[in-house]
């Protein structure tokens, strides 16, 4: 009865020592270890909102370019998507370019190569007025704005038409090598050199002049080498031998890597409006 | 454990840890804002709400480099030393309590706790106020005084112990 009695009180007491510490209230813990006003607090604090707000900004960016690089368009997607927007007279013109120079080869029959020659400047002429057509039009700042950089634009562009064009040259060469008594190679690199001597003037034509004058001037020059071509092959008939071909073939390489640097120049020169 | 809390409740909260550890309001103040630009800076980026393990450890231990200062180095605070920053704040607590009797009770308990408080040793009063004044939660203590949880309800259960006993001498 005594330990029972001892026992109850020892637990009151610690019941009410227990309460003692449970009835401070929170204000009171704050109070007893309160410190002096800080100074500079109202300024730090709209100080760390603004940079919370630049960071909470900076990554909502973050996270929308990651959704955007997560919806981004594959090459071969993108170039499939660069197609619609060639305009059609540009697939109009090369395949009308195309089905006359077959006739021309039925008819002309040995000279079917050289009179297709004189054709393929004016096909590489819809290559660069497609590919200038930004810069012809003053597009080149609207199309900065685009989801798709200009040089990725551009590339897609020359990509697509020399492919198609390469197409139809392949098309072309058995067609014309039924009338000529040229191997396919040896009509494949007279076929070319025209089509790439026009490629690398008329783009550096492109960079020289500007709006519809360059166009102008991309088709004088088409013109005067369907005539050079022409006169060339009247009056050097000695160049066409087989003998010579190597020099024919040195020149296609030539005119493929000047064709290449000036496509590259272009795509800088756009992107010199980006600077 | 993250607690979803104010900016400035926060800035309250560590502040007010930092001048009990450092017994200097400027430097209080320098550590603070220390402590949350650091804080921002290597967890800005990661949560969007304050997360007490990572801002209480910076705070601890920017405060244990203030310590380690040379004494010449550390500034106290305007007419005010040390401990007696306490005794500041127990004599403008009686004033305001003559001069406001609404306040009374509340300030009667604040200065009784006060001086009950005084008489534990730093490292218990620290655990009390990172507990009971700043609601830290047991966790987060033991991860800022790097102990195991039960290492801290045995240091806790002590100063309580402690405190109960001084207020209960006070009482009387």
């Amino acid at each position: 009865m005594q330990m029972r009695n001892r026992n109850n009180k020892r637990n009151n007491t610690i019941k009410k020592k227990n309460d003692i510490i449970q009835s401070i209230p929170q204000c009171a813990w704050e109070e007893a270890f309160a410190a002096p006003a800080p100074q500079k607090k109202k300024e730090f604090l709209e100080y760390l909102e603004k940079e919370n707000a630049y960071r909470e900004n900076m990554q909502r960016q973050k996270a929308l370019a990651a959704n955007t690089a997560k919806a981004s368009v594959g090459t071969v997607s993108f170039m499939l998507s660069q197609i619609a927007y060639i305009r059609k007279r540009v697939y109009l013109a090369s395949l009308l370019i195309m089905a006359l120079a077959i006739m021309v080869a039925g008819q002309t029959g040995a000279d079917s190569v050289w009179a297709v020659a004189a054709m393929m400047p004016f096909i590489a002429l819809c290559m660069v007025a497609e590919s200038a057509r930004s810069e012809t039009y003053g597009m080149v700042e609207f199309e900065m704005a685009s989801r798709f950089s200009i040089k990725s634009i551009m590339l897609a562009r020359f990509g697509t038409i020399g492919f198609m064009h390469m197409v139809l040259l392949c098309i072309l060469i058995p067609v014309i090598s039924h009338s000529a008594f040229l191997s396919h190679i040896q009509i494949g690199i007279y076929l070319l050199v025209p089509y790439l001597t026009a490629s690398v003037l008329e783009l550096a034509a492109v960079r020289r002049f500007r709006g519809k004058e360059a166009i102008s001037v991309c088709m004088a020059i088409s013109v005067m080498i369907s005539i050079l071509n022409t006169v060339v092959k009247e009056l050097l008939t000695h160049l066409f031998g087989s003998k010579q071909f190597v020099i024919w073939l040195i020149l296609a390489v030539y005119l493929t890597g000047r064709t290449v640097v000036e496509c590259r120049k272009m795509i800088y020169h756009a992107e010199e409006w980006i600077v | 454990m993250n607690q979803k809390t104010d900016l400035e409740e926060q800035y309250d909260r560590i502040y007010r840890y930092c001048y009990f550890k450092l017994h200097s309001r400027e430097a209080a103040e320098d550590i603070t804002q220390e402590t949350f630009l650091r804080y921002l800076e290597h967890y800005g980026d990661c949560e969007p709400e304050w997360d007490l393990r990572y801002l209480y450890r910076i705070a601890h231990n920017l405060c244990v480099d203030e310590y380690r200062k040379p004494l010449a180095e550390l500034v106290p605070a305007e007419g005010v030393k040390d401990k007696t920053a306490g005794e500041w704040a127990v004599t403008k607590q009686l004033f305001s309590a003559i001069s406001e009797p609404d306040h009374a009770e509340k300030t009667i308990i604040t200065l009784w706790l006060r001086n009950a408080l005084d008489k534990l040793s730093d490292e218990e009063q620290e655990l009390l106020l990172l507990h009971y004044a700043n609601e830290v939660p047991y966790n987060v203590i033991c991860e800022v005084h790097g102990v195991s949880r039960f290492a801290l309800y045995r240091k806790m259960q002590k100063a309580l112990r402690k405190l109960q006993k001084e207020l209960g001498e006070e009482e009387r």
